[in-house]
């Protein structure tokens, strides 16, 4: 049965625009609209998987990391559904950052007509954005990975290009009795049907053929906050709640035969115990946790003085291969330009790392994040 | 297969694929690389193997499989290997219906929840048919079984599922049986940990995963404890702990301290 | 002690062994067996965990004959439509149903373990069952004693109490401390007489499973070995003095040494501005003052 793990086949190499094989595992992967995020996971996130991050505890830079997501769907052309019910989608996709546009003379920007484009639906193609790569019949010219302004949003003519659904908190009802016992979140459920009926709709399932593959991406806003009826992962009985996991089972099924990504972020924080997140994190592929220094003693250490807030990544997946792909650090932590979000290496502040040369004391001690590929007993750990 | 996993775990009394009842416990790695090391021993050592994978596809243990020599599609075409997609059948039963095809295991399904008799019973069905007309031993293997865990299905069940699965493959047919679980939270999370500490209380052979105390390291990538247990045994638990570092296509063993980054 | 308990020598109408993943207590359930089959007329050793064929394996040969085995682990939960031993059955009933020899004077009964009983039915219940086992009549023998193995890690610590609580001894198997035993017990004993007995012992198993070097552990922390050595005054008994008094011992602590980190000195070093250090040079009239330069002759 095929899955969305497509390997390299000796006859036809599969071209998807915004989409390349990964030079480790020749897994398909799209990037995750954060050209640093990409690089750490060894090249951009894989089709067919699931990209958790637990969020930051306002919760603002995880949101910032899902519309950079749903900015590269624009960008790339692949469709994307959106849910949120802490959140109007609406009003996110309102505020996408804009696009560091190239030179319009460099590369090629041939457009297609979009009479010509069997697969289009009604789009209108502002003029200024006509040289953007985009519906091309050569995908070579479609970019993996853009920068973003995040000092202007993107234009509304250019966020309608592509195809979007949202799913808002209409969805979720959580006033109403769950009338088939605690297991199932009705909430839960009717978003994976939506994400279900799209992929068999709109030919993402590996098992229909289409003339011209696209991804589709799915992005779900704090999945497991109140609002979608969370108590936190418990049920009324205070046992651990299975109607997330469940949710999460069913999504990775669906995705293992499905040219989709998923990118979901989850109030990690808000769920009763680590060892309840753990399960969750679990039954995805890849784990990445935001800690912000915002309201935080973190934020007057001069040790963090250049960077927002600490990345931990605490899974990867190992796709069709024995190992998986580490990074060369992990001391990471992040930083919010006025135009980007960078994720790089821990840099001590160059007056820091002097003394730190010189005494004994090493300021980061207290601070690593005990990963690495399984670690001893402690929390954040780093798995694969 | 891992020639030095093999010559690790190996137990010169006992032929591993008779009547052997082998734990795979995870610590917060990995551990599938042991699955996929005995899919292809047990492939190798000429039995009937089947196995139900509830975390990945058969895609991906198809394309492992090729790269360490060890053909699952050739293997199925002749008979000696079955693949129960557990992840599936299991996602489509646990949410209402909203997943679509058909599902194997829809006669199992109980009130939203995956019937633990009803859900031996098909795998006991499943496996008889395997293993008739064969005079190979069968294999059983479970990559994860906690993953009933996370979706409702309570401990007692589970436990019960594993000890019918052990008087079935075990005593009935005198094949070998495999479970993995995960222990990645210890005593945080009590129902995962009754059942790592129920495996370990009836399994022949527990292999424990695990990360190294020093966090990670490019050269070692965890460290395996082997137990060979015998729980009437008047001598002490024979145990071995190894480390190990996988490369793409091999899984390199050394004692502690012996990775050749270190020598 | 712990022999005593397991010959019998200490009356125990109940005696749960209770073991976990660390140490098995498997062992010493069959040295228990063993002993029972010299004292009473048959054992009836209910199999729960595993089957019975692990443990026929251990016996030796002069008991097997009074040791009937009842195999509960073929369909523990009664899933299979047959007739078997399972966790829903009256113990009791069954055991007084079942066929074959019975004995007609004294019997014991060894449950081998109680954990499917307490996770399958419940910790009460299981109660019930036990004390309802000890003072049962099977086929018109006396229950001597009842044995139960229980594994603790599969337990809540309230089902443990309840089964504490209702048990006449509890042997709990650890790892030994020391190498050269087999395993660690610390068991707790309630005589008739109301006393209660604690005790840590380690012991080895023979070829026979009997139990032997039984080594009482003291409840004293016996791994401080804290050894107070008198050292020898090297500065006594000497033609000279290498003592010093209280006030030189003062003033030798007052001394500035010459590289330790002090305060004052480094702010005495960083104040110093550069250009104060002024070197004098007053030449007499020994030194040679060559005008010459002593590098001209070099050839590089």
């Amino acid at each position: 049965m095929t899955t969305s793990f497509q390997k390299k086949t000796r006859s036809k190499v599969l071209q998807i625009p915004g989409a390349k094989p990964s030079i480790y595992n020749n897994q398909l992967l799209i990037s995750t609209g954060i050209p640093s995020l990409d690089h750490i996971l060894g090249g951009g996130v894989a089709v067919g998987t699931i990209l958790l991050i637990e969020e930051d505890t306002y919760g603002n830079y995880a949101r910032l990391m899902l519309k950079y997501f749903c900015a590269e769907a624009v960008m790339t052309g692949h469709s994307l559904l959106l849910a949120s019910a802490d959140a109007d989608p609406e009003q996110i996709l309102k505020e996408l950052p804009a696009p560091i546009i190239d030179d319009p003379g460099k590369g090629e920007a041939t457009l297609e007509e979009p009479s010509h484009d069997s697969s289009s639906d009604n789009m209108k193609i502002a003029w200024r954005y006509r040289h953007l790569p985009k519906f091309q019949s050569n995908t070579s010219g479609v970019k993996f990975g853009h920068y973003y302004d995040l000092s202007k949003t993107m234009e509304s003519e250019l966020t309608q290009t592509v195809d979007i659904s949202t799913v808002d908190s209409s969805l979720c009802a959580c006033d109403s009795k769950q009338t088939d016992g605690e297991f199932n979140n009705p909430g839960y459920n009717s978003l994976l049907k939506t994400i279900q009926e799209k992929i068999m709709a709109n030919g993402f399932s590996t098992t229909t053929q289409v003339e011209k593959r696209n991804i589709l991406r799915l992005a779900l806003h704090s999945i497991g906050s109140p609002m979608w009826g969370e108590k936190g992962g418990l049920t009324e009985n205070e046992m651990y709640s299975p109607a997330l996991p469940r949710f999460l089972v069913g999504l990775k099924a669906i995705l293992r035969t499905a040219y989709a990504c998923c990118v979901i972020t989850v109030p990690a924080h808000l769920f009763c115990d680590k060892a309840y997140v753990r399960r969750l994190e679990r039954l995805t592929d890849t784990v990445v946790e935001v800690d912000s220094f915002v309201g935080s003693d973190k934020e007057k250490n001069p040790v963090y003085k250049d960077y927002h807030g600490l990345f931990n990544i605490k899974q990867l997946p190992c796709l069709n291969s024995l190992v998986c792909n580490m990074p060369d650090s992990l001391d990471l932590a992040f930083k919010l330009r006025r135009k980007k979000l960078t994720i790089e290496k821990l840099h001590l502040p160059p007056d820091l790392s002097e003394t730190a040369n010189r005494s004994q004391e090493d300021p980061l001690k207290n601070l690593k994040p005990s990963s690495g590929c399984g670690t001893g007993g402690r929390s954040n750990k780093l798995e694969f | 297969m891992f020639t030095e996993l093999k010559n690790l775990v190996s137990n010169p009394n006992h032929c591993m694929s008779s009547k052997y009842f082998i734990g795979i416990t995870e610590k917060k790695v990995d551990g599938s690389f042991l699955i996929h090391h005995f899919l292809s021993y047990f492939l190798k050592e000429n039995c009937r193997v089947i196995f139900l994978s509830f975390r990945q596809a058969l895609n991906h243990f198809n394309s492992v499989g090729n790269k360490i020599g060890n053909s699952l599609s050739i293997a199925k075409e002749q008979g000696n290997f079955c693949f129960i997609e557990g992840l599936k059948s299991l996602a489509q039963s646990v949410n209402n219906g909203v997943l679509c095809g058909e599902n194997p295991w829809d006669q199992t399904i109980n009130n939203n929840l995956v019937s633990a008799d009803k859900l031996y019973m098909m795998l006991q069905s499943k496996i008889k048919d395997v293993s008739f007309k064969s005079d190979k031993n069968v294999v059983f293997i479970i990559d994860d079984i906690s993953t009933l865990l996370d979706t409702g299905t309570t401990v007692v069940d589970t436990l019960a599922v594993v000890q019918y699965l052990q008087h079935l493959i075990i005593q009935e047919l005198g094949g070998t049986l495999i479970i993995g679980t995960n222990d990645d939270m210890g005593e945080l999370d009590d129902d995962k940990n009754i059942l790592k500490n129920y495996l370990h209380h009836s399994v022949d052979l527990c292999l424990e995963v695990s990360g190294l105390e020093t966090g990670y390291c490019k050269d070692v990538h965890g460290q395996l404890t082997v137990s060979w247990n015998n729980t009437v045994s008047r001598e002490k638990i024979n145990q071995r702990v190894a480390q190990y570092k996988l490369t793409d296509k091999n899984c390199a063993i050394f004692a502690s301290g012996m990775s050749s980054a270190v020598l | 002690m712990i022999g005593d308990i397991t010959e019998g020598r200490e009356k125990s109408k109940i005696l749960l062994v209770e073991d976990s993943v660390s140490q098995s207590g498997r062992p010493l359930l069959i040295s228990i067996l063993h002993s029972l089959c010299k004292r009473v007329e048959k054992v009836h050793y209910i199999c729960f965990d595993r089957e019975p064929g692990f443990v026929k394996a251990c016996l030796q040969s002069e008991c097997s004959s009074r040791v009937i085995f009842h195999d509960g682990t073929s369909n523990i939960l009664g899933w299979e439509n047959k007739q078997s031993l399972n966790v829903n059955c009256d113990l009791v009933k069954y055991l007084n149903d079942s066929k074959g020899h019975h004995a007609s004077t004294s019997v014991a009964i060894v449950c081998d373990s109680l954990s499917p009983l307490i996770l399958h039915r419940s910790a009460p219940y299981t109660c019930q069952t036990v004390t309802k086992l000890a003072s049962a009549k099977i086929q018109a023998a006396e229950v001597d004693q009842v044995v139960c193995l229980l594994h603790k890690d599969l337990h809540d610590n309230h089902s443990i109490n309840l089964l504490h609580h209702i048990a006449t001894t509890i042997i709990t198997v650890k790892p030994p401390k020391f190498e050269h035993f087999l395993m660690a017990t610390h068991t707790l004993h309630k005589r008739l007489s109301g006393k209660v007995i604690k005790l840590e012992e380690h012991f080895t198993l023979n070829n026979e499973y009997v139990i032997q070097d039984i080594t009482e552990v003291k409840s004293i922390d016996t791994s401080k070995v804290a050894m107070e050595t008198s050292q020898p005054d090297p500065t006594a008994n000497l033609t000279f003095n290498l003592t010093l008094t209280d006030k030189e011992k003062e003033a030798r602590s007052q001394v500035k040494l010459p590289y330790t980190y002090d305060q004052s000195r480094q702010d005495e070093t960083l104040t110093k501005s550069v250009g104060e250090g002024k070197i004098f040079y007053q030449p007499d009239e020994a030194d040679d003052f060559d005008e010459e330069d002593p590098d001209d002759d070099l050839d590089i």
